[in-house]
């Protein structure tokens, strides 16, 4: 079994995956972390309906979600056809699609509980604290605020992290399963048994596993002690 | 309004802890109104009956809350006026604020905690105000400690050292000690009621317990039903000084 794993380790679709999970990353820095900060703010029609639609993913079937996405960004689509005559971009069934698709399942899972962590009333004292001490809000933010929801920052972007690495749903929609271009490593588990390679399936199964257990360590360290 | 104000600016030229407040505040059916002047020194008293409205006056006068109408000036700039659209970010006010709870950062140490403002605020410390305030609320000992290993005294005493670090000209203080027993409460009482004479910061020091009001007050502004007027101190602590005697209290 050691040398199918190997060999899978370093195949395209494990590739593909990482990078999938690092571009993830990036983009939940830079978009879920502002965003949940924009959720925490007072209640307002906006923020509900967008909180709404952050939420969906977790309460939506993903194939389901997978299909509105496809004939949103489609060439035809609402979204498709401006991303295509604006900026160029033909977004289905190419690898930024898979990336799409991985960020937008593992959305929920950042944003809701960091939205509930910046929501808590000592949080938000403790940056009114930081202003008094001659800080604008976004240094309050980086300085005060961020480390203090550090670990749940920490376990949300790892748990969306693991969602991404087996997305599966909206990323066959979107990237349309075409092997060498947008095959992430949860996809050829389904073509190796739809070509009735179990052990190939196999392999690729543990190295899923491995990783999910070293999300689970790291989880399990972030998560704080007797509280 | 705000030519009133500026015709007050150009005919005083007032000093560190000079605040005037000319405003009003409505959360659903309460009213605070507030029109005042603090130009002496030392420490003024906020009392009042819970829910009469100290905190949101306290707030109001940081830049955490923002007035209905009115007008809020400090010694050198106005920070608020409903009329030329001023309002001025708590950052910008060079008002440092005691809360009731200690709010210290978990993530730094005693030290980092102090050092804060100067730090992290473009508040840069003034020289010896350091080694004047780490000794006059005998810090030196805490430093290296984190705020969870500290007692509630401590961490309060530690809050007040950040605050007056933050170099403000007005040192607002919300009931920092209501979580306290009388031992800590007595011990705390002693460090604040020298703050104004050795570090030359004027205090307004919110609090409902009589027995803080009588330590500290040099005048006294009542908040009542949301209605704001000053009080005779003398007169009033002469008679709580009568019924001490008398063992009433």
């Amino acid at each position: 079994m050691t040398g199918p794993i190997l060999q899978e380790l370093f195949s395209f679709p494990a590739y593909l995956t990482l990078k999938v999970g690092l571009s993830c990353l990036a983009l939940h820095l830079l978009v879920t972390l502002p965003l949940a900060w924009w959720l925490s703010g007072p209640r307002s029609w906006a923020r509900r309906g967008v909180s709404l639609l952050v939420t969906l993913p977790l309460v939506f079937p993903p194939i389901a979600l997978g299909f509105i996405l496809l004939t949103l960004l489609g060439r035809q689509g609402l979204l498709g056809v401006p991303l295509e005559s604006i900026f160029g971009l033909r977004l289905v069934f190419s690898q930024a699609a898979v990336v799409l698709a991985a960020f937008v399942a593992g959305l929920p899972l950042l944003a809701r509980p960091l939205e509930a962590a910046l929501k808590r009333e000592e949080i938000k004292e403790l940056a009114q604290a930081a202003r008094t001490l001659g800080c604008g809000p976004l240094k309050a933010f980086v300085t005060v605020t961020l480390p203090q929801v550090g670990p749940v920052l920490g376990s949300g972007l790892l748990l969306s992290l693991a969602r991404a690495t087996g997305e599966v749903g909206v990323t066959l929609m979107l990237g349309g399963n075409i092997v060498g271009r947008s095959n992430t490593l949860s996809l050829e588990i389904y073509n190796s048994v739809a070509h009735g390679e179990f052990d190939r399936a196999m392999a690729l199964c543990l190295i899923l596993a491995v990783c999910g257990l070293l999300f689970y360590l790291i989880l399990e360290k972030l998560t704080p002690s007797g509280s | 309004m705000s030519g009133q104000v500026n015709k007050n600016l150009e005919e005083s030229a007032p000093g560190p802890g000079f605040l005037e407040a000319h405003l009003t505040k409505s959360y659903g059916s309460f009213r605070l109104t507030a029109d005042f002047k603090l130009v002496e020194p030392g420490i003024t008293v906020i009392s009042g009956p819970s829910g009469a409205g100290k905190t949101t006056l306290l707030n109001l006068l940081a830049g955490l809350s923002r007035p209905d109408w009115g007008y809020i000036r400090g010694p050198e700039k106005v920070y608020f006026d409903s009329n030329q659209g001023i309002c001025a970010p708590p950052e910008k006010r060079n008002i440092s604020y005691v809360f009731q709870r200690s709010r210290l950062f978990s993530h730094f140490s005693v030290k980092n905690n102090l050092l804060f403002a100067s730090r992290f605020g473009n508040r840069p410390l003034r020289p010896g105000s350091w080694e004047k305030v780490v000794s006059l609320l005998g810090l030196t000992a805490l430093l290296g400690r984190r705020p969870h290993t500290l007692s509630g005294g401590e961490a309060q005493r530690v809050a007040i050292g950040r605050a007056l670090l933050a170099e403000g000209d007005l040192l607002l203080m919300d009931e920092p000690l209501s979580s306290l027993d009388r031992e800590r409460k007595t011990e705390l009482l002693g460090y604040i009621a020298k703050i104004p004479e050795r570090l030359g910061v004027p205090i307004l020091y919110v609090t409902h317990a009589e027995e803080e009001l009588l330590a500290l007050a040099q005048r006294v502004l009542e908040v009542f039903q949301g209605q704001c007027r000053w009080r005779e101190t003398d007169a009033r602590a002469e008679n709580f000084s009568a019924r001490a005697k008398g063992g009433d209290l």
